[in-house]
């Protein structure tokens, strides 16, 4: 049995690492993209599949979440419907469109609670 | 100068060094004119009006009083000010008493007390008797001299200054009359007049009262290092100028070529031109300094911004391995919480390990770079000069980068190197290549990068040369200062601190650091070092 599919985008190989393997213990699938780019690639790519939730993280070289949220909008609606949460080390305030966001270090069981409010 | 940050009991400053110096030297002629009344009264000359045996001995008074006075005190504090102001009383008290003898039109026996005084012709009515100027003169600078320390009240007169003004208004004409040849300047009728002798000795006691000190009345506010520049460059001139001007027109007058309309026009034309000129003067600089205020300003708010965006970076940076470190710990937990153990092999829990490891190692560094900026800040960044070969420095790291590459980074390699041996802090050395190494490999988008070392004389050469996009000119000196990078923050992870210390290990060294770009075409950054300490110049 697969669980719901969430795309990881996050610069950082650590914490992305870290946020697959968690995800994996508490029963979700997810795929990893470095950058903007390489999760709009993903996302392009794996049109056949429904992703859940996109974790974001803001701050990354090549494309940085602001900019991928803009290019995420004009993609075809049934991608571009997924819930974003945004995930950041930074001050910055929740972008607009996105379901939530999530600052770095966070708890563990909050970060579930918000992983299964979205994924429903 | 500038007596803003200067405590008043330097010693040996200026503040004390010119009054002291300016009392001794009216003491010096006072004591020689008073020996000479006293005991060969046939060396004087009497032709011109003279200082009396009383005023030589009361301006003697009063220079020893401003001696005495002078801050810091030579012996000991209490006695040297009781003696001082004690002196100072007693010249006041001479000045008073000669004061009253005009006022009440008497004799009080004074006049002669030192030396009988029957020698002068035009005098013979109160032989012996000061002027009344010279009388009033000590009246006000005995009490200058005993109001030395009043400080003013906030929007309050100084009250020293207050005193004195009129002793320099008084002095001042008949000096000026004596430089014009002009005898109603100093001589009022036949019997007020004052000896130019005595007129400058008044002169330069008043001054040194002002001078002695300085943080107060009108010194202090010439001297603030906001204004020194223009009271150096307006005093002279405002005092010169009009003295300069007015004996011009007195020369032209009495010479009959100029009548006395025509002397009042060139004089006051000449005094407005004069004025505009010293405004226009005092406007530039008042400008130029404004500009500099104005740029320092900017200056400073580039500082709090730089700064400002540091601590953010910083603390993004900060919280990134801690965000990894803080999952994988609840990780475990959870996974003992599961009851998953088979997850927690000691092959596994090893690697892990590592992984934290790794992450604390990432904190620690970050936090070396903040300390090492405010070591460098505050000129700490000492070496610990060792016998070290470069090239097995540079081989070492280049290995550690090589085992920890990523699949995306492009291909790291070095030129084949002997031995570069030379005098250097191994660490800071190493620190400064790891640096050079680390930003060729973040920003040369994955192509190979190159470093090579040689040798070039008494310096040690070190290039890292990538393929990256290369940087702007405009960029070449920026990306060396604090919290610089090459490009926004956004796009790449770091402090922005490596290139800046690294530049500050070479400095250290006695070496430089620059980068040689062409946009498009790659970077390459260059380090040369000194073998020795000190290389030969």
């Amino acid at each position: 049995m697969k669980g719901p599919l969430i795309l990881v985008v996050d610069d950082d190989d650590s914490i992305g690492e870290n946020i697959q393997e968690l995800l994996n213990l508490e029963g979700y699938e997810s795929l990893l993209a470095k950058d903007g780019i390489e999760a709009l690639t993903i996302l392009r790519r794996e049109t056949d599949r429904k992703f859940s939730l996109i974790l974001l993280d803001l701050q990354m070289p090549r494309m940085n979440g602001l900019e991928f949220l803009a290019e995420f909008a004009s993609l075809p609606p049934q991608t571009s419907r997924v819930p974003v949460l945004v995930l950041t080390a930074g001050a910055a305030a929740q972008p607009a469109g996105v379901a939530g966001l999530i600052r770095k270090p966070f708890e563990y069981e909050t970060f579930l609670r918000l992983l299964k409010r979205h994924c429903a | 100068m500038s007596n803003d940050s200067m405590p008043s009991s330097t010693q040996c400053s200026w503040t004390s060094l010119i009054p002291t110096l300016l009392a001794s030297a009216v003491a010096a002629v006072t004591a020689t004119l008073l020996g000479i009344w006293l005991f060969r009264p046939d060396l004087k000359d009497f032709s011109s009006p003279t200082m009396k045996a009383n005023t030589t001995l009361g301006l003697l008074l009063a220079s020893l009083a401003l001696i005495l006075l002078q801050r810091p005190a030579l012996i000991r504090k209490r006695l040297q000010s009781y003696l001082g102001f004690g002196l100072a009383a007693f010249s006041l008290l001479i000045g008073a008493l000669h004061s009253l003898e005009y006022l009440l039109d008497m004799n009080f026996g004074i006049d002669e007390l030192l030396v009988t005084d029957a020698l002068i012709p035009e005098a013979l009515a109160n032989p012996g008797r000061m002027s009344p100027i010279a009388a009033l003169c000590f009246v006000f600078t005995g009490i200058a001299l005993l109001l030395i320390d009043t400080t003013p009240k906030k929007r309050k007169a100084h009250l020293p200054s207050v005193f004195l003004a009129p002793v320099f208004l008084i002095t001042f004409l008949a000096v000026v009359g004596y430089l014009y040849g002009v005898t109603s300047f100093y001589k009022i009728g036949p019997y007020i007049r004052i000896a130019w002798q005595t007129a400058v000795c008044f002169l330069i006691l008043g001054l040194g009262i002002l001078i002695a000190r300085p943080d107060a009345g009108p010194i202090y506010f010439m001297t603030r290092s906001s204004v020194a520049d223009m009271t150096r460059r307006l005093l002279i001139p405002a005092i010169l100028v009009p003295v300069l001007l007015g004996w011009l027109r007195l020369q032209a007058q009495t010479s009959g070529y100029v009548g006395l309309e025509l002397g009042i026009a060139f004089h006051t034309v000449s005094l407005v031109a004069i004025f505009m000129l010293l405004v226009g003067i005092n406007a530039y600089i008042l400008d130029r300094s404004e500009s500099q205020k104005d740029l320092l300003f900017a200056r400073l708010e580039d500082a709090i911004r730089a700064r400002d965006d540091f601590l953010s970076i910083a603390s993004h940076e900060l919280k990134t391995p801690l965000t990894s470190l803080k999952i994988q710990t609840q990780l475990r937990q959870r996974l003992l919480e599961k009851g998953q153990h088979e997850q927690l092999s000691p092959d596994r829990l090893n690697s892990l390990f590592e992984a934290d490891n790794r992450q604390l190692n990432r904190i620690n560094r970050l936090i070396d770079d903040m300390l090492d900026i405010s070591r460098i800040r505050s000129g700490q960044l000492s070496l610990q000069r060792e016998e070290v070969d470069l090239c097995g420095i540079v081989r070492e790291v280049v290995e550690r980068f090589q085992a920890q590459a990523s699949a995306e980074d492009g291909e790291l390699s070095m030129q084949l190197c002997d031995s570069v041996p030379g005098h250097w802090d191994r660490f800071r050395i190493e620190q400064l290549i790891s640096n050079l190494i680390s930003n060729a490999v973040k920003y040369g988008n994955g192509k190979p990068v190159v470093v090579s070392v040689s040798s070039a004389g008494s310096f040690a050469r070190l290039s890292v040369k990538d393929d990256g996009p290369g940087i702007a000119v405009e960029d070449r000196e920026r990306i060396f200062h604090r919290f610089e990078r090459a490009i926004s923050a956004n796009l790449v992870s770091g402090l922005g601190l490596g290139l800046y210390i690294s530049r500050e290990i070479a400095r250290a060294h006695h070496g430089r650091i620059w980068v040689e770009s062409k946009p498009g075409l790659g970077s390459e950054f260059i380090a040369e070092i000194p073998l020795q300490k000190d290389p030969p110049k």
